[in-house]
Formats: structure tokens, C-alpha cells, sequence
């Protein structure tokens, strides 16, 4: 009776456990057969019931990954990548045999949906060789590796990760774009066009490159702008379509070439379009300074006056409404971020209205853009959920899902917030540091220190010869021009041709 | 180059015209090496001398040195009888933005109005018709003003107004039973017959204006009002050219063209 009251207490435990072995054997060859069936929610559901009792550490992985695969087969694409992740995490070792796989379809899925640089940088934490690196996967692995190492301000190391994206990956335009970039950083110019010149060979035509065509424009201007090379600056700034995001900075940029080669009825002019009704929400204070030293330059001192009088009728208000915004979203970046993206899809900023340029710039930024297109994502996946409330509710894989995401999409808020929070307190400070050059500028002229001020801001080079029509476009021989007169109304085809027609007041004594 | 610049506002009640601007043209440097403008040019820029702030860049629309090749469908507004609808086709060349010589020929169709039976079923009366059949002129176009409209959806509109002075032929046909009775032989057999029915030409004087608007850098729609003054031989317009008078007068045809043009 003893020995069967033993028997029976281990043989019950025994026959339970086999029991529930088998049920989960049978699961992962259920969600084998459902994958292969391609009837993915079931396949989803079932690996991931046996991704969370696995029978053994094989049987674990081999489910985590059809886990990841069906999820993606769905379309569910930041949801497989939440199990892609874990896999290349865990690194290149002999247990981990799907490293590789998922590594690429990282790449695969990145190059879909962004994941999110900060995702990513995250998963290359651990140690991988070089050789680990799958060949598909290589652009996505050292394009990344470099932009960890470039925000880290570890430029050679950047140098080394970008230049070993194959040419023939998606990632190979970003890569060059960033070489281009740490050649000027290091100094070498004529090499950072040339990267810049390749990017905008390869770039140039193609609608969906538009934004890497610009920026690299933007970028070769910047660098001849950089050696004093002016007219080949305005000549690539010119070149900056009328409806690109960055064609205001150009005309901005090209303000100070101008104003550098002494054509400072071309830098007014520019300066013209920048004030103009069309952009008053757009935040270039720093325009009404350059506009006061031109005409200072020119000897016009009313106007220099008239212009610093503009710059804190524009401003003056704006500085306590910024401090007020900042100081109520301090510790607050999801807040901040709800503030930026309200004012993005409605254009209402409630009572911070007078902040608008600078809410606007902030919506304009990569951080803001990056964690608008992460919730956009977010949401979706979410929203798919939905479909799949059956199995995918009984065995977690729903709630699992969604925590995920929400996860996501809240540390893209909190972060995207957090950026956008202290590049508002950079906006803030400048503000302040231009109203107080006005302030130094009016007090100098009123103490009648002009030849001390205009000695400060005479250190440019010599006339330039080359002679620009309005806007950024030089003049060329047998050119037919038109000319229309500016009487107080903008036109808008006209934004961007302003020339004034202002002669020097300075007496050759002064100058 | 003597156009001053003009500016001129319609607000509100016709929706297409909701901005104008117009501005005497054009601004060319000339090829060749110099980099100086030319001295009209310099002229036309010497205009904004006084403007403190302008635009200047690059022309919208070139003509200079193009062959602009139109057809038009036109009629002669001030024909009291009859219908006239005038076929033409032009070819201008431009020498510059503002000069250009134009060619054309044209033929017509005349249809009679009511009036014209009416007149002749209730009152006897016959009415002197001339009936454009075919004109062929050659004309200088001036172009001094050059424009823009914009439309409330934004969209802007180039144009430019012309002036034309030229002279060429017109072959009028002269349709005797129009106005003439043929005499009754009967009563005297020395009467001189009706002339028949035959298509004469004249010289002709133009005077007109219009204007073209630039639908893209290749092409545009133009209208114009032109005078046409036929010099004529007034015994050509008689019922009895023995004894008719002799002499010539002119008789002026009004037309209003629209067409199409496309430059080369």
C-alpha cells in the first residue's frame, strides 16, 4: 500500500509533466505547420505560446524566431522587430544561431519603417565581429555603428564604420553624406565635396531622394561658403528648389555671403524675403541684426535704428511667452512634445501663439520627425492588434504586443520631447543674446562710437566681381531680365529676387 | 523704349482678376562681351533708378530671336449685313523682346444676317457689302508692356500687350446682286449691265493692338483688335461702272482675333 502510495506520487507528477512536454512539443510543430500553412496568426500564436514555456533553450529559440518571422509575414513590422532585437542582442554565439537572419531583416525592416535611431544603436551594443556581419546586413550594421561613433564626436572611428558600407546598400548614400561631413570637420573641403558630389550624382532626379539631394546641396554650399568661396556657395545654394524645407535657410545663408563680398544690396534684399508676410512664422531673428550692420555698413543710420526697433517690436513680446512655455514644460518632454505635435496637425498653439516660429522650427526638427513617424507606426500596429483578439488575447501575445509598442512609442515621445525641450532653451538663449547685440548697437550709436562699430564687422574680404541678379542667380551675359518694382506688396512668385537699390552714405573720410 | 511703368489694381468683383501688375520690359545684356546693356535697355533699367527695392531675375517668357507660329479665328465687328468669320495664320519673328515683324494671311467666310433679307423684303433696299475673302499682311509689332496677373488660387498669369502697324491686301468680293437691279434693256437697250460677280484686291492699312498670355515658356493664347483700312476704287463699288464715280475712298474693317500661338 506504501509502495504504491509512492508510485502513485511520483508517477502522477511524471505524467503531468510529460503531459504538458507533449502539449508544448506539439504547439511548436502546431505553429510550425500553421507557418507553413501561412496562416501566420495562428503560427504567431502558437509559437509564442511555446516561446514562453519552452521545453528547452532550442526549442525557444527556434520559436522566438517563427514568433518574429510570422509577425512580419502579418505586416507587423516593429512587432517582429521587438523579437528580431532580442536575438541580436544576445550577440554572435554558437546558442544563438538566428543572429544572422535577424540582423538582416532588421536592416529589411528599417529600411521600411524606421525603427528609430536610438533603437538601433542600442541593439549593437554587444561586441559583433566584423566577419559576423552578414553581407545584406553590413550597411545597416556600420552605418549605424558610425552614426554612434559620429555622436559621440569619434570621428575617425565614424570615418572607419561608414566607409565599410557596401556601395550597393540602401544605406550608402547616408554614409557617404556623413563621410562628406567628417571630411570638412577634419578640414579637408575639396574631399567633402566630392562625397557631397557623389551623393548628389547618384541622388539627383529621383523624387523619393529628395531630401538627401537638398541636404547635400545645402551641405557643398556651406563648405565653399566655409572657405570664403562665395559665389560657388550661392551658386549651390541657388540650387535649393522654392519648395524645399531648406530653401529659407539658403536665402538666409546667402544673406551673410553678400554681405561678405560686399554686395549688400543683394544681402537686403535676401533679408527682404526673409521678412516678408509669407515667413512670419519662421524664426531668423538673427536677420534684423545682419540687416542693422549692413546698413551701418552703408552709412544709413536710420535705418539701422529702424531696424533694431523691428527686432523688439518682433521679439519683445515673444521672450516672455517662451519663458513662460519653458519654464511650465520644464521636466515635462511629453508635454513638450504633445505642445510641438498639437500645433503641428492644428496650427494652434493656444495661449503660447507668440511662440509660433520657434514651436514651428522645433516641428521641423529630425527629432520631432523621428518620433511622429514612431507613434505613426506605433499606432498602426496597435490598431491592427485589433484583427487578432482571439488566440492572440488568450495566450498574452496581444498584450505583449502592445505593451511593447506603447513602450515604444512613449520612449520616442519622452525622448523626441526632451530634445525639442533643450534645443528651445538654445533658441531661447540666442534670442536673449541678439536683443542684448541690439541693445550694444543702438548704445554705440548713441555715444557716437560708429567708427568703432563699423571697424568690427569690417573684416571681409575684398568686392567680389561677380555680379548677381536678384536672388541667388548670377548674372549672365546675353540674359534677358525683367525687373518689377517692390511697392509695399509681396508677390510671391517674387520671394527670393529682392535687390535694393541703396548707395552708400558713408563719406570717403569715414570710410 | 518710352513706357513708363504702370500699376493698376482690380479688387474683388471680377474673380480672375484679382492682382495685376504691369511694368515696362525688358532689361538685355547684350552678348558679345562688353557686359553692357544696350542703350534702350539701359534706359528701361535706368526706370527703377529711383525704386528702392526691386526684383530682378531671369525673363519668365523670351521672345528674342523666336519664330512665334499662330492661327487665329477672327471677325469683323463692324459689318451691319453680314457675318464674317476670318481664318488666319500668322508668323512673327521677334529681333527682341519688344520688336518683331509678323506675316500673315487669312481667308474668309461671309454669311448674310437676317437684317440684310429684311431690308430688302420690306423696304427694297440693297445694302454695299464688302466681303473679306482673303488678306494677306506683313506688320511690325511693338511690344512695350510686359505683365502679370495673379488668379485667387495663386496661380500667376505672364502676358504682354502689343501694338501693330503694317499694310498688305485684302481681296474684297464684290457681290453686284447685293445692291445693283439690273436695268431693264427693254426700256434701254444702251444700259450698262450689272457687273459680275468678282474678287478684287486693295491695299490695305493695319492699326491694332492685343495681347498674348503665356500659357507655358512654348506657347500662349492672344487676342488683338485691328483696324483694317481698305483704300479702295469707289467705281469698283458701282452698280454702273461707266458712269459711276471714280475716285478712291477707304472703308475700315474692324476685326477681333483669338487664337493660339506656339514659339520656336
Amino acid at each position: 500500500m506504501a509502495i504504491f502510495r509512492i508510485l502513485k506520487l511520483t508517477i502522477i507528477p511524471l505524467l503531468l509533466l510529460g503531459g504538458f512536454a507533449g502539449e508544448a512539443f506539439s504547439s511548436y510543430a502546431n505553429a510550425r505547420n500553421a507557418f507553413m500553412r501561412r496562416d501566420y496568426p495562428t503560427a504567431a500564436a502558437a509559437y509564442f505560446n511555446v516561446y514562453s514555456a519552452p521545453r528547452n533553450r532550442a526549442e525557444r529559440m527556434k520559436s522566438e524566431w517563427g514568433l518574429a518571422q510570422s509577425l512580419q509575414k502579418l505586416g507587423l513590422n516593429y512587432s517582429a522587430s521587438k523579437y528580431y532585437s532580442i536575438i541580436v542582442r544576445r550577440g554572435r554565439k554558437a546558442s544563438n544561431p538566428f543572429f544572422r537572419k535577424a540582423m538582416e531583416e532588421l536592416g529589411r525592416i528599417n529600411s521600411q519603417v524606421s525603427l528609430g535611431q536610438a533603437h538601433v544603436v542600442q541593439l549593437f551594443k554587444a561586441k559583433v565581429s566584423t566577419s559576423d556581419v552578414p553581407g545584406p546586413a553590413r550597411g545597416f550594421y556600420f552605418y549605424y555603428k558610425g552614426i554612434e561613433a559620429f555622436n559621440q564626436k569619434k570621428l575617425e572611428r565614424a570615418r572607419g564604420y561608414f566607409a565599410k558600407v557596401p556601395s550597393g546598400s540602401s544605406y550608402s548614400l547616408g554614409a557617404r553624406f556623413h563621410l562628406g561631413v567628417i571630411a570638412n570637420l577634419s578640414g579637408g573641403h575639396s574631399r567633402a565635396i566630392n562625397y557631397f558630389e557623389r551623393v548628389l550624382g547618384a541622388t539627383g532626379g529621383r523624387e523619393h531622394m529628395r531630401e538627401i539631394h537638398e541636404a547635400a546641396l545645402m551641405n557643398i554650399a556651406r563648405v565653399y561658403y566655409e572657405k570664403k568661396r562665395f559665389p560657388e556657395a550661392i551658386n549651390y545654394y541657388g540650387r535649393i528648389p522654392r519648395n524645399s524645407d531648406y530653401w529659407l535657410d539658403a536665402i538666409w545663408e546667402t544673406s551673410w555671403a553678400f554681405f561678405f563680398m560686399q554686395k549688400f544690396n543683394n544681402s537686403l534684399g535676401q533679408m527682404h524675403t526673409i521678412h516678408s508676410p509669407f515667413f512670419e512664422d519662421r524664426f531668423y531673428p538673427e536677420t534684423y541684426i545682419l540687416q542693422a550692420i549692413t546698413f551701418l555698413r552703408l552709412c544709413r543710420y536710420g535705418e539701422v535704428k529702424k531696424s533694431m526697433r523691428l527686432f523688439k517690436r518682433r521679439y519683445a513680446p515673444v521672450f516672455k511667452e517662451i519663458k513662460s512655455m519653458l519654464n511650465r514644460y520644464r521636466g515635462n518632454p511629453r508635454g513638450f512634445f504633445k505642445l510641438v505635435h498639437r500645433y503641428r496637425v492644428s496650427g494652434r498653439l493656444g495661449r503660447y501663439s507668440r511662440t509660433t516660429e520657434i514651436v514651428k522650427k522645433l516641428s521641423g526638427t529630425d527629432a520631432y520627425k523621428e518620433a511622429r513617424d514612431t507613434v505613426r507606426f506605433s499606432e498602426r500596429e496597435l490598431e491592427a492588434l485589433s484583427q487578432y483578439r482571439g488566440k492572440w488575447s488568450s495566450s498574452g501575445l496581444r498584450s505583449s504586443l502592445k505593451s511593447f509598442l506603447r513602450g515604444k512609442k512613449s520612449t520616442a515621445i519622452s525622448d523626441a520631447g526632451r530634445r525639442m525641450y533643450k534645443l528651445g532653451t538654445v533658441y531661447y538663449t540666442q534670442l536673449l543674446e541678439l536683443s542684448n547685440q541690439t541693445k550694444m548697437i543702438v548704445a554705440e550709436m548713441q555715444l557716437g562710437k560708429l567708427a568703432k562699430l563699423r571697424s568690427q564687422i569690417s573684416a571681409y574680404k575684398e568686392k567680389s566681381r561677380v555680379e548677381f541678379i536678384g536672388g541667388m542667380q548670377k548674372l549672365n551675359i546675353g540674359q534677358s531680365l525683367e525687373y518689377w518694382p517692390f511697392e509695399k506688396e509681396y508677390w510671391e512668385d517674387e520671394l527670393g529676387f529682392y535687390v535694393y537699390n541703396m548707395g552708400s552714405r558713408c563719406s570717403r573720410k569715414k570710410k | 523704349m518710352a513706357v513708363d511703368l504702370v500699376r493698376f489694381w482690380r479688387r474683388g468683383k471680377h474673380p480672375l482678376m484679382v492682382r495685376g501688375r504691369l511694368v515696362l520690359l525688358t532689361v538685355l545684356i547684350v552678348a558679345g562681351g562688353t557686359g553692357l546693356p544696350d542703350m534702350p535697355e539701359i534706359q528701361a533699367a535706368e526706370r527703377f533708378e529711383n525704386v528702392e527695392i526691386r526684383v530682378i531675375r531671369p525673363r519668365y517668357f523670351n521672345k528674342r530671336k523666336r519664330i512665334e507660329l499662330g492661327g487665329q479665328l477672327a471677325g469683323i465687328m463692324n459689318e451691319t449685313f453680314i457675318y464674317t468669320f476670318i481664318a488666319s495664320g500668322l508668323m512673327t519673328y521677334h529681333f527682341s523682346e519688344t520688336i518683331g515683324l509678323e506675316l500673315g494671311a487669312s481667308l474668309g467666310v461671309n454669311i448674310d444676317k437676317e437684317d440684310k433679307r429684311l431690308l430688302f423684303d420690306e423696304f427694297e433696299i440693297k445694302t454695299k457689302i464688302f466681303r473679306h475673302a482673303y488678306s494677306a499682311h506683313g506688320a511690325i509689332l511693338w511690344t512695350p508692356v510686359y505683365g502679370k496677373w495673379q488668379l485667387p488660387g495663386g496661380r500667376l498669369i505672364y502676358f504682354d500687350t502689343f501694338i501693330t502697324v503694317g499694310g498688305g491686301m485684302t481681296g474684297i468680293n464684290w457681290q453686284y446682286s447685293d445692291f445693283c437691279t439690273e436695268p431693264d434693256f427693254t426700256k434701254n437697250a444702251n444700259a450698262t449691265p450689272v457687273p459680275a460677280d468678282a474678287t478684287l484686291s486693295y491695299p490695305t492699312m493695319i492699326i491694332g493692338a492685343g495681347q498674348r498670355y503665356f500659357l507655358s515658356k512654348k506657347s500662349a493664347v492672344r487676342w488683338d483688335l485691328r483696324n483694317n483700312s481698305l483704300f479702295y476704287e469707289k467705281n469698283d463699288t458701282e452698280c454702273d461702272p461707266v458712269n459711276g464715280d471714280s475716285g478712291s475712298d477707304v472703308h475700315n474693317n474692324i476685326t477681333l482675333s483669338l487664337g493660339v500661338s506656339k514659339f520656336f
